[in-house]
């Protein structure tokens, strides 16, 4: 016998013990704020500045940080590259560890989480000119009214579509939600199976179904955002809106499932459109060439709404950790990173658009007819609630718009129930 | 002569060699043939894959064959800096981790198997007990002790949590457990000492379980991302999964045929290593799983 009676005595004895103890922990979870700091002056950065950066920015960044180590030539910055992939496990571990490097790179959307842990410290008054980024940017750098981060780059979406298909059919892009589901059926009697190609509840579902609750006017929380409101007639109308590509067969109801799956179904035509951010283009020419995205992708503005245009903004900020060794250093960095022409040059190295306004004003940034395009989409671009539960509720919402995609839930009972899950879940603070 | 039946059961009673091939057996072979081929495609896929260029991977309708097989993939990713290291990383770190769960793991594994001392039903027990607690609500308090101690960006960080494991040590016992008393009594009245006993006796014996627990333990640890991605805190400290994630996966975006030149880079080691170890791997599935 393997499991004689005092082995399973003991083996159920020490797992209560486990359990009661792990329930402990969580009892008095921290909710520290990171505290602001003293003003950072305007002397040359000195000494070693570590700073982490993740993915292709994290392999570039060496090449732009040397020109920071050539204006300050006592300090050394060492990045060290991570992947993307569950970079927030290694930035929350090194939190609770209080081993962490100077500065990190973090994705807009997961900054609330780590401010809340108040392992980051808030930007120091007069570091940078807030409103020199863009808006939406901006805002996703705070939590708690306090600014935990300085806006690098950002990203948010356009429409992409096929430019040979709308010629044939004679139809010029959308401007408006009245001419998008017309102009996307002229697409399709050239051809296309699909007009419009959106996910329909993989995850991250929400960033693509979020933009048309906005676009009719909703705001996701109320004014001193304490209380979510998923379930406004304007909320309920982007839902619809987003509902009504599949009742009329424009979309697929099984909508792509992982990435770089419909790059070659828009290039093969079985798919009209699409909506994507910037990275995009490249990807189109990897599936389907140069050629292909010059004589045949379109990229428009997202069609205008009873409200706006608005879309998802996303992107990178940086943040300085409050167990910052060299912390004068690291601030003295970041706010070199957000210099307009340092921007630009981010922009040569890497293809990131730059947080900065000003930092359109040159070169490509100013003449690329596509890239103006995501210049004026970026000026009406919002970021999610920033609330330390995001994550929790966002998995409500994938779910819900699913339903929804599927045909199985009309939009308002969809709604209802992320309302109420939402209410559950709560924002984070203490109630 | 009996007649040729296409039964199973009695044709083969008399022990001849049945004239036709039993129908159930056919059936029986082509559901594994499809069983294999199943598991066998992803494999074909990913190597295949990994010659395409990534236009034709990602292309729609896929095909099996490249139509212009490359070598590129592999030339991206040999010329990424520092990979040979990486590679090295991850060898040094599933090495020293076989190494030390090999000698620990079977260590204590005869104490609990074959040793009387006082509180050994407790001390198993909580081995037991570790064997159920899953690996992610032990792992900030982990990285803490880890970093504590100073190991945080160092070899012996990546390595010392691995080298004895609760699964090791119960495999271990419980394949020590059924080696005869008499054997190990017989090596004690002739006069052996413990360790003696444990090296001459109880390890030739062990064979087909340390072949089992090391090949788990190299598989556990070559492919394990979460632990060297916390704790490798600069570039040269990294294992292969973790730069291949780092080259591969973007934002918004993956690089698949990089991502798949670096999935055959990591498999093919470890294909190799079950190929050599193929025989002792199944006999000791088979032993522990039977009791």
């Amino acid at each position: 016998m393997m499991f004689t009676s005092h082995l399973s005595k003991a083996l159920i004895g020490g797992l209560t013990a486990t359990l009661v103890l792990a329930g402990c922990g969580r009892s008095d979870t921290q909710r520290g704020v990171g505290a602001k700091g003293a003003p950072v002056g305007t002397s040359q950065a000195k000494g070693h500045i570590s700073v982490w950066a993740m993915g292709t920015e994290g392999e570039r960044l060496p090449e732009l940080a040397a020109r920071f180590e050539k204006a300050n030539p006592d300090a050394k910055v060492q990045v060290t590259a991570i992947p993307w992939q569950d970079y927030a496990k290694k930035v929350e571990t090194a939190i609770a560890s209080k081993d962490t490097p100077d500065a990190t790179l973090v994705g807009s959307a997961d900054l609330t989480n780590f401010a809340s842990t108040g392992g980051l410290e808030q930007v120091p008054t007069g570091l940078v000119d807030t409103s020199s980024f863009y808006r939406g940017a901006a805002r996703s750098t705070t939590f708690d009214g306090g600014t935990y981060a300085v806006p690098w780059y950002v990203e948010t979406r356009a429409l992409f579509y096929r430019k040979d298909l709308a010629r044939a059919a004679g139809v010029s892009a959308p401007k408006t939600w009245q001419e998008y589901g017309p102009f996307l059926k002229a697409l399709q009697k050239e051809g296309a199976k699909w007009g419009l190609s959106l996910p329909t509840g993989v995850a991250q579902s929400w960033q693509s179904v979020l933009p048309f609750m906005w676009q009719a006017g909703a705001n996701l929380m109320n004014e001193d955002g304490t209380e979510f409101t998923f379930t406004t007639p304007e909320a309920r109308e982007g839902m619809k809106r987003y509902q009504s590509f599949f009742t009329s067969k424009t979309a697929s109801r099984n909508g792509p499932v992982s990435l770089g799956e419909i790059e070659p179904q828009f290039v093969d035509g079985s798919t009209a459109a699409l909506i994507s951010g910037p990275w995009e283009t490249a990807l189109l020419k990897e599936a389907g060439g140069a050629d292909f995205v010059k004589d045949k992708v379109g990229v428009v503005a997202l069609p205008k709404g009873p409200k706006s245009n608005a879309g998802y903004i996303g992107g990178g900020h940086w943040s300085v950790f409050k167990e910052a060794k060299n912390r004068d250093g690291a601030w003295k960095f970041v706010r070199w990173l957000s210099r307009p022409d340092v921007q630009q040059d981010w922009y040569e190295l890497s293809g990131d658009l730059p947080a900065v306004q000003t930092a359109w004003s040159e070169g490509k940034l100013k003449s690329d007819p596509t890239l103006a395009v995501f210049r004026s989409q970026l000026e009406t671009a919002l970021p999610t609630p920033n609330v330390t539960t995001w994550k929790q509720i966002t998995a409500v919402l994938d779910a819900e718009i699913e339903k929804v995609a599927k045909g199985v839930s009309s939009p308002e009972a969809a709604l209802e129930r992320v309302q109420a899950k939402a209410s559950s879940i709560g924002t984070g603070r203490p109630r | 002569m009996t007649a040729p039946t296409a039964t199973t059961g009695p044709a083969f009673r008399d022990r001849r060699p049945p004239r036709r091939v039993p129908t159930a057996r056919v059936v029986l072979y082509c559901a594994l043939v499809l069983g294999l081929l199943a598991t066998l495609a992803p494999f074909a896929w990913m190597f295949l894959g990994s010659v395409k260029p990534t236009g034709e991977i990602v292309a729609h309708p896929s095909s099996w064959i490249p139509r212009s097989p490359t070598l590129a993939n592999f030339e991206q990713l040999l010329s990424k800096q520092n990979f040979g290291l990486y590679f090295l990383n991850s060898t040094l770190v599933a090495v020293a981790c076989v190494l030390g769960n090999l000698l620990f793991c079977s260590m204590a594994g005869y104490a609990f198997a074959k040793i009387e001392f006082a509180g050994k039903r407790l001390l198993f027990g909580l081995v037991l007990t570790m064997l159920i607690i899953p690996g992610v609500t032990t792992f900030v308090p982990l990285f803490v002790l880890v970093s504590n101690m100073g190991l945080g960006n160092s070899y012996l960080g990546l390595v010392l949590p691995f080298l004895v494991t609760p699964f090791g040590v119960f495999i271990m016992r419980q394949f020590i457990q059924d080696i005869p008393d008499a054997l190990v009594e017989a090596a004690r009245l002739d006069g052996a000492g413990e360790s003696r006993i444990f090296l001459r006796v109880i390890l030739p014996l062990t064979q087909p379980a340390l072949a089992t627990l090391a090949i788990l333990t190299f598989l556990a640890q070559w492919n394990n991302f979460l632990w060297p991605l916390v704790v490798a805190q600069t570039e040269d400290h990294y294992t292969l999964p973790v730069a291949l994630a780092l080259f591969s996966v973007g934002a918004n975006g993956t690089n698949y045929g990089l991502l798949l030149a670096g999935a055959v880079t990591v498999v093919t080691p470890i294909i190799l290593l079950f190929l050599a170890l193929q025989r002792h791997f199944i006999q000791g599935i088979a032993n522990t799983g039977i009791k």
